[in-house]
């Protein structure tokens, strides 16, 4: 069962209540909120998600409501708290479903052992996975949600989950977070893509996320094989141009730009540079989203046979 | 500190770990968990010292040789390769042998 088969009720009394148990690949999370804003937001961006039994075992224990205080009602507040633990300060009410999203991103980044996360996105098309590193603003999720809108599996657009077991990416496809003109850029690229409210004022600026694909999410168990190395950066009126990077090179970038790469020790670097070995590097500058995508297809005969 | 009349090594039970590709080198100092990004000329100076104490000339000659450079009396390289084992010992790879 999907969260859009539970019906609009019944999400409500699970969110209300003991929480929703839904799966995101290799974990599970128990939500609960008492917030409208989140209820709905969810029920857009999550309807394709699978639902774990209520007394299923839950990676992340998240409730996301409003504070006993004043504060309720005075300029009013969203609390995250996870297990129990409130680990960040309150945000202004406006902003309690993008919290939730943030908070989640937190668990996953601090407290997953047998991955290395990177923070990247990560697509896959005809068994190739990229892998796209880079801090905020360089156009990694614009071109994420563009892509996966013209047919690539969504791995992720934040936390990509490289397995040290495997050195193959867990599927980990949850909304694709857009920031400021970037909504609009997407939503005029794709017009048949669900976007989520709008939420403005934040420390980002305005913050939106994308509906995953339900392909995305329903082969969430897939693994996929990193083949592509690419380092997007957003330059206004560039032509799409692919600058090759020493594979050395890329894993300094790669490193630079995980959660727990120091925290593995040794495990971290065995995984990377395994990892890097098998792929393709290169930085990656553009402006047109179109141009972009024939480039990303081009890099995939390039990778055939 | 001259670098060049002093004999180098690694830290005494230093770790290494490498990866080698397109004509660059990560090394992983174990001890330190810091990774660093090094040119041909440093990675086959750091391989040398990682098993031997060498000073300056003799790095030159052990590094020209095993990258085939012909540097027969070409004082640039060795202020190079004196340069680069200043940076290896800033990085804390190296240090200096104490006789």
């Amino acid at each position: 069962m999907n969260v859009a088969a539970l019906g609009a009720a019944e999400l409500r009394n699970r969110l209300h209540g003991d929480g929703l148990v839904y799966r995101v690949g290799p974990y599970a999370v128990r939500l609960r909120s008492s917030i409208d804003q989140v209820l709905s937001a969810f029920s857009c961006l999550y309807a394709d998600y699978p639902v774990e039994p209520d007394d299923g075992f839950a990676d992340f224990h998240v409730y996301v409501h409003r504070p006993q205080n004043l504060r309720r009602w005075y300029r009013p507040q969203a609390i995250f708290e996870f297990d129990g633990k409130v680990p960040f300060k309150p945000l202004p009410f406006s902003q309690s479903y993008p919290f939730f999203e943030w908070g989640l991103n937190w668990c996953v980044s601090n407290h997953i052992s047998n991955h290395l996360i990177i923070h990247s996105a990560v697509l896959e098309n005809r068994g190739q996975a990229v892998v796209m590193p880079g801090n905020p603003g360089v156009g990694k999720s614009t071109l994420c949600a563009a892509l996966m809108l013209r047919g690539w599996r969504l791995l992720t657009d934040e936390l990509g989950m490289l397995s040290v077991d495997d050195c193959l990416f867990a599927p980990v496809p949850r909304p694709v977070s857009l920031k400021n003109n970037s909504i609009d850029l997407i939503a005029n690229f794709a017009p048949e893509a669900v976007i989520g409210p709008r939420c403005e004022d934040t420390v980002k600026g305005t913050v939106a996320h994308v509906r995953a694909p339900a392909d995305s999410v329903a082969r969430a168990a897939e693994k996929a094989t990193p083949r592509l190395v690419v380092l997007p950066q957003y330059v206004e009126g560039a032509n799409a141009q692919l600058i090759p990077l020493s594979r050395p090179e890329a894993a300094m970038q790669i490193a630079g730009n995980t959660f727990n790469y120091s925290r593995l020790g040794l495990q971290g670097f065995a995984t990377l540079t395994r990892m890097i070995d098998g792929c393709r590097c290169f930085e990656f500058r553009y402006s047109r989203l179109d141009d972009a995508i024939d480039t990303f297809e081009q890099l995939l005969v390039g990778g055939e046979g | 500190m001259n670098s060049g009349t002093h004999r180098w090594s690694v830290l005494p039970d230093t770790v290494l770990h490498w990866y080698c590709a397109d004509d660059e080198t990560l090394v992983y100092y174990e001890q330190a968990g810091t990774t660093h990004l090094l040119t041909a000329t440093s990675a086959e100076a750091l391989r040398f010292l990682e098993y031997n104490e060498a000073n300056i000339g003799e790095l030159v000659a052990v590094v020209s040789q095993t990258l085939t450079l012909d540097v027969d009396g070409d004082d640039e390289f060795f202020f190079l390769m004196e340069a680069l084992v200043e940076q290896l010992q800033k990085l804390g790879l190296i240090e200096a042998c104490a006789h």
